[in-house]
């Protein structure tokens, strides 16, 4: 069957959201749970064995959603003559990097299993870390997965910024791929929006201005004095929430926006492509899927013109706004910025009069509407594209240092990942509007609000072809940086300039 | 007879109606590994499937051991008798 969703117009601008559509036609799940103690002993496990891999069992005494304890593996025979080369014909990221990928040795397999038994539990899921990459389930992930253990769940715990590991879990059914909530301490929440707060009374409205004052509050030079951009965020959203017109205009159009307008004609306009928009199919059909999460159903989407930056921002670019990140050697000048928050790219974004584009953007920049996987028609071109694990030696490289697509951007595909303005929720497709979709999420100054994971696409310099793909989602917390996750800039067609008194 | 022992993820394979045991194990009558596949292929489609080749070998990835000792080949010509324990699972791997 064809799932590409019908068109829509004026009349019915959202997706009809079916149990199919939204479930991928998997069965409905739960959250994991992870107790506080088991994810304190779980992670201090995997840091304190990091850079050594770490795989082993997640067990219960009986809700296989809540488990209790977990079973860790210590031998591995990945580099037996059995088994590296089927690692290392899944491409040369395994075959640089023995330590990537984990068989367990018939006889500790053995020892362990009877030891679960004795202690009268059950297996509930898997688990093992990823010393590099984020915690996406690949293809090798999968395939080895599937054969073995489609009951069981499995928990992927990215080590790739060691000092803040993310876990997801993932669950295979009917050869679909599902990711699961994970419920532990700190983890976020996935998903929808929430409703709209309600108004301010005045002595919040005063309270919201102050704050403003102090946040927001620029240099001589016009760097904010605050350096945390999640708190300058949250301040202009409470501040936007007064409603209050003189403030608003003080405080944010002719205070810290003030030369916004003129730093982006010096210093953006210049390397801004122009794109129509139009209409084009986002997403992948369930028929193509694979063990690719939250990328159906194909759906029509039409965008309204928009301006997208031809290469990722630049550590050249980012020490405009930040000028501790000026003082990096001549060569990484040109390199893309990273370790940047959502909040830091948001921040910087509107600070040089631009925003961050939308995941449908990003997409339709990327792919330019066509079917193919990547902007080339396929995997073989690729290199001639991107750096990713195949090329790129484990190092970001320069902006613009492989040939650009079809539109004249350059580095979508790898070198890094890249932040995109929409809160990330696998099922948004299913529901998202036809015309300009984002997933904007909740607001900074709800009460209880957790931002969400935000959407990254593109894959990253280590990152194998698959992931670095045109309809590739991934996802990390607001607050959340790592040595390959940058970001570039958009612009609306009608964004207002902000120019200086 | 011959006393098989599956974990959790294979002992869910098994039809329903032979899923009673709390140990999640089941009885066979097999005196020989080639008799145990033949009785597992018709008492147990979907976990023969998954676990056994067509020559009657583990498929990769899975582990047997035979009253407690793993048996990583030769198997295929293996007697068994009344009391033994034979139990199959999985040799984790992953990326």
């Amino acid at each position: 069957m064809e799932d590409v969703s019908p068109a829509g117009d004026q009349e019915m601008p959202m997706r009809i959201q079916t149990s199919e559509h939204c479930r991928d036609g998997l069965p409905e799940d739960g959250p994991i749970v992870l107790s506080p103690s088991l994810h304190e002993r779980l992670l201090a496990t995997v840091r304190q064995r990091h850079p050594q891999k770490s795989y082993g069992y997640l067990l219960s005494d009986g809700d296989p959603r809540t488990p209790t304890d977990f079973i860790l593996f210590e031998d591995n025979i990945r580099n037996t003559s059995a088994w590296k080369p089927r690692f290392e014909s899944y491409g040369r990221y395994f075959v640089e990097h023995d330590d990537a990928g984990f068989v367990a040795t018939p006889e500790e397999s053995w020892r362990l299993q009877k030891e679960i038994w004795a202690r009268g539990m059950v297996e509930v899921g898997v688990f093992h870390s990823h010393l590099r990459h984020p915690a996406n389930f690949s293809q090798i992930d999968y395939e080895l997965h599937s054969e073995r253990f489609d009951a069981l769940w499995h928990l992927i715990i990215s080590m790739r910024s060691p000092e803040r590991p993310q876990l997801r879990i993932f669950a295979v059914s009917h050869g679909r791929v599902r990711e699961l909530e994970v419920r532990a301490p700190g983890a976020p929440q996935h998903g929808r929006s929430t409703s709209n707060q309600p108004p301010l009374d005045a002595a919040a409205c005063n309270l919201a201005i102050r704050r403003a004052r102090l946040l927001l509050a620029l240099d001589r030079a016009g760097h904010p004095r605050c350096r945390e951009s999640a708190a300058i965020l949250q301040a202009m959203d409470e501040l936007l929430a007064t409603e209050h017109d003189e403030a608003i205009d003080e405080l944010l159009v002719r205070g810290f926006l003030r030369d916004s307008g003129r730093r982006y004609q010096e210093y953006v306009a210049p390397h801004m492509a122009p794109l129509n928009g139009g209409r084009f199919q986002m997403g992948t059909s369930r028929a193509h899927a694979r063990h690719f999460c939250g990328e159906t159903p194909r759906h029509v989407v039409e965008l309204s013109p928009y301006h997208l930056a031809q290469t990722p921002v630049t550590n050249e670019l980012y020490g405009l706004f930040d000028p501790s990140r000026r003082d990096v050697p001549a060569c990484a000048r040109r390199k893309p910025v990273v370790s940047v928050t959502w909040f830091d790219a948001t921040l910087f974004a509107l600070w040089m009069g631009c925003r961050l584009p939308t995941e449908a953007e990003w997409e339709f920049a990327c792919g330019g509407g066509a079917e193919s996987e990547w902007c080339c028609s396929d995997e073989s071109l690729l290199s001639r594209y991107a750096w990713y694990s195949e090329n790129s030696a484990g190092e970001t490289h320069p902006v613009a240092t492989r040939d650009p697509n079809a539109l004249g951007l350059f580095d979508l595909h790898g070198n890094v990942w890249e932040w995109c303005q929409d809160i990330y929720d696998q099922d948004y497709y299913a529901r998202s509007p036809i015309r300009d979709p984002v997933n904007p999420g909740a607001s900074l100054t709800q009460e209880g609000a957790t931002h969400g994971d935000r959407v990254c696409r593109g894959g990253s310099r280590q990152l194998f072809a698959e992931m670095c793909r045109t309809r590739y989602r991934f996802h990390e917390p607001a607050d959340f940086w790592a040595a390959d996750l940058g970001f570039r800039l958009a612009r609306s067609g009608d964004m207002v300039e902000m120019k200086g008194d | 007879m011959v006393r098989v022992r599956l974990p959790s993820y294979l002992f869910r394979l098994l039809p329903e109606d032979e899923r009673r045991s709390s140990a999640r194990s089941v009885a066979l009558t097999s005196g020989s590994w080639l008799e145990l596949v033949q009785e597992m292929r018709e008492r147990f489609p979907q976990f023969a499937e998954r676990v056994l080749t067509e020559s009657g070998n583990l498929a990769t990835g899975f582990v047997l051991a035979v009253n407690d000792e793993v048996l990583p080949s030769g198997y295929t010509s293996m007697e068994l008798h009344s009391g033994d324990e034979v139990a199959i699972i999985a040799a984790m791997a992953g990326g």
